[in-house]
């Protein structure tokens, strides 16, 4: 019990940031949802249905809504939705990240942890829709909040199970989260997929639907999704056991590595992490690839809907360049920042585990190692955004659907803008509270995001929707790139960097 | 050659650094002068890795200053520590990182290492470099520690409780190791908990105390000095 509580005191920053991002997520959109709903029948009505369209052209990344047009329904898609996206990379990040051997303390402080953060969204929910004087029912909002907390932990048995059986846990635990969500995801579009559905859980998060009126809530799922973490803790604890002793004898060596990549700045950054980083170029290219395909689905699908403007097939190259934005564009972008996240907590851990301390006792400045990390993460980005990219073009003309060029370069090159600009944040929020920043971070990157997605609706100023990096990337695909946007990008860019270089000239390290 | 010999090797001028609630470093006058082994006795939080810590501008001063050689330990730090070795009071955690993947990559930021002096220095500590860092013993990540800090052969080498967690057999090559740099020329600051260590490697030495330095004698006289101590701390 002690050893729970000092695991869960030690992650205090991070709930206490979920619980948060859970709080405001739920809140800012159940106020977004009376913002843009509108009022009589018919209004919600006609909301429901362009959700409902707009739930078609990203379905391959999203579960499609139940009754949208309803509070309950909208805060479900649009709110508890992402946040089971969140907490299973949160659930990644605590399994793999921490080195204690005491597994089932760990799990048990990271049910807590959970547990605190759903219960935040769901009183965000209850503040939200009071304040639009409707309510959402309590039984339905436990279920919803019992199943955010059981696939966390369900994703945190497995990712704690695999950084038993493998060094590289970060990188194989994210591998299969993400293979397992679009198995899910992608088994909406591609029917062949469906046989293999039940091995993901986010399959079983999605038989229920508890929040809206007239939706369910799946018993066996949930029994499901707390199977898979009850045998995922169980067989990680055994491995865990097992593995203590089991040590390979082998030749010993004086030498020290003579990889030449060690001795070149940037490069000596990245080597350490290289097998995340193929692994990483691998998802990217492999995201290009299906993404295209399903954009080519749900496209057929939207077209087939009756509702559509008549004559809108003949603008199938503009509409072919918007769904792509949406959906490739709009997952590249959810992934960098998610691959910026990564950097960041490594900066953080480099500060915590003395790296730093050790790096610093070398000849190298200060300034040097904000350059350097930000330098590693462009370069990262890059390669990234290039091999997305490669990816999506050549898929697309694959299947014969044409796509600008000169826009799909401009889309990769503000791919690599993006990151520098979060990345930036980041390194100012490393420099300033290194222990505190991994949790900051994803408070500030998502609190851009909902700017982004509900700014307009929740009557923020423009100044503040606009400093949002997600709404600045806009959508080059399909229209291009703005220039203010892109001036305003930069200058974020260049403000972060420099306000980072000064703060981490200034602090202490190793105190 | 002169004007070298006749600044410093570490001079400071009322270096404090406050902490607050009486913790941290206050007006540190020291002067440590070249190829001399200076060590810094005192008892936990006495003030001997805050005072190293400054010397290596990981930790800004409250006020005063420090200089190395002549040098700025804030203004010049890259300049300080291209001359400085130094043993951290806390060994770094390198994950998965294998022993000569670390030398390796310090010895990309550092540059001017020779290869066969690494593995000179690792053969003597027994240290296997083709081992993962997390599968390292305590012993073997402070070994890895003070071949970091001796590699490239520095003027000054600043050693925070350098024998922690070392075996005997391992503190015997430590101690040989500081007299050879000692014989090359080097200066060395050793911090240590223990007398005797103490007694046993350096010229001068200096006794910190709640974040002072109480005194500043030659090692013969250290002897004299603990036992009137221990003598004072008696009852009667």
């Amino acid at each position: 019990m002690s050893a729970t509580l000092r695991a869960l005191g030690q992650a205090r920053w991070t709930v206490l940031a979920f619980a948060i991002a859970g709080f405001a997520t739920t809140l800012l959109q159940s106020l977004a949802y009376f913002r843009m709903a509108g009022h009589t029948f018919a209004e919600r009505a006609a909301f429901g249905y362009s959700l409902s369209t707009e739930a078609v052209a990203n379905a391959a990344l999203f579960s499609p809504p139940f009754r949208p047009g309803t509070i309950a329904g909208y805060v479900e898609w649009r709110a508890f939705g992402p946040l089971a996206i969140l907490f299973a990379a949160w659930a990644l990040v605590a399994a793999t990240g921490a080195r204690s051997p005491q597994i089932v303390s760990r799990a048990a402080a990271f049910a807590l942890s959970v547990i605190i953060a759903s219960v935040a969204a769901c009183i965000g929910v209850l503040i939200g829709a009071a304040s639009g004087g409707e309510s959402v029912g309590g039984l339905p909002l436990v279920e919803a909040g019992v199943l955010l907390v059981a696939l966390a932990i369900a994703c945190y048995a497995i990712c704690l199970l695999v950084a038993q059986l493998t060094p590289a846990a970060t990188v194989v635990a994210g591998g299969l989260l993400l293979t397992l969500y679009f198995l899910n995801s992608l088994s909406r579009i591609f029917t062949q997929l469906d046989l293999a559905r039940w091995l993901s859980p986010f399959h079983y998060y999605d038989l229920s639907t508890p929040l809206p009126p007239g939706g369910h809530f799946d018993l066996g799922g949930l029994a499901m999704l707390v199977a898979i973490a009850a045998v995922g803790i169980a067989l990680a604890a055994g491995a865990s056991t097992s593995r203590v002793g089991g040590q390979v004898p082998r030749r010993t060596t004086h030498e020290p590595s003579g990889t030449p990549l060690l001795g070149l700045a940037v490069t000596r950054e990245l080597y350490s992490e290289r097998i995340a980083l193929a692994a990483w170029c691998a998802a990217f290219a492999v995201l290009g690839i299906v993404l295209v395909a399903a954009t080519r689905s749900s496209m057929q699908g939207l077209l087939s809907l009756p509702r559509l403007l008549p004559g809108l097939p003949q603008y199938i190259f503009v509409f072919y360049a918007q769904v792509l934005g949406q959906t490739w564009f709009h997952a590249a972008v959810l992934m960098l920042a998610g691959l910026t996240f990564a950097f960041v907590a490594r900066w953080a851990a480099e500060d915590r585990d003395g790296r730093l301390e050790a790096e610093l006792s070398a000849p190298y400045s200060r300034s040097a190692v904000v350059l350097e990390r930000l330098g590693a993460l462009a370069v990262t980005a890059a390669v990234l955004a290039a091999l997305s990219g490669l990816s999506v073009a050549f898929t697309s003309r694959s299947a014969n659907l044409a796509l600008d060029p000169a826009r799909l370069v401009d889309a990769c090159l503000l791919l690599v803008l993006f990151s520098l600009v979060m990345g930036a944040a980041g390194s100012l929020l490393v420099s300033w509270v290194p222990r505190a920043a991994p949790a900051l971070f994803v408070g500030f990157a998502f609190a851009s995001y909902l700017d982004d997605q509900i700014g307009g609706a929740l009557g923020l100023p423009g100044w503040a929707q606009s400093i949002s990096a997600f709404r600045l990337v806009g959508a080059p695909l399909a229209s291009g790139i703005d220039g203010r946007n892109l001036a305003l990008l930069l200058l974020l860019a260049l403000v972060g960097l420099g306000s980072s270089i000064l703060v981490m000239q200034r602090r202490d390290v190793g105190a | 050659m002169l004007v070298e010999m006749a600044v410093a090797a570490i001079r400071t001028s009322a270096l404090t650094k406050d902490y607050g609630s009486g913790q941290g470093l206050f007006d540190l006058d020291l002067q440590v002068s070249p190829q001399q082994i200076f060590g810094c006795l005192g008892p936990d939080g006495s003030g001997k890795t805050t005072t190293i810590r400054l010397l290596m501008s990981m930790i800004r001063p409250t006020r005063g200053s420090a200089y190395v050689f002549g040098l700025d330990c804030i203004r010049e730090a890259v300049e300080v520590k291209r001359r400085v070795g130094y043993v951290p009071d806390e060994t770094p955690e390198f994950g998965s990182m294998r022993g000569g993947e670390i030398v390796a990559y310090l010895t990309g930021l550092r540059g001017g290492v020779h290869k066969d002096r690494v593995s000179e220095l690792a053969e003597r500590f027994d240290l296997d470099l083709g081992r993962r860092h997390r599968e390292y013993s305590r012993d073997d990540r402070q070994k890895l520690s003070i071949v970091l800090a001796f590699m490239h052969d520095p003027d000054l080498l600043i050693l925070d409780e350098p024998s922690k967690h070392l075996d005997e057999r391992g503190t015997a090559e430590l101690h040989a190791l500081i007299d050879e740099a000692r014989a090359g020329g080097a200066t060395i600051l050793l911090a240590s908990r223990s007398a005797a260590e103490v007694e046993s490697q350096c010229d001068v030495v200096g006794l910190l105390r709640r974040g002072k330095l109480s005194r500043v004698m030659r090692i013969e006289d250290l002897p004299l000095e603990l036992e009137e101590r221990s003598r004072k701390a008696l009852p009667p």
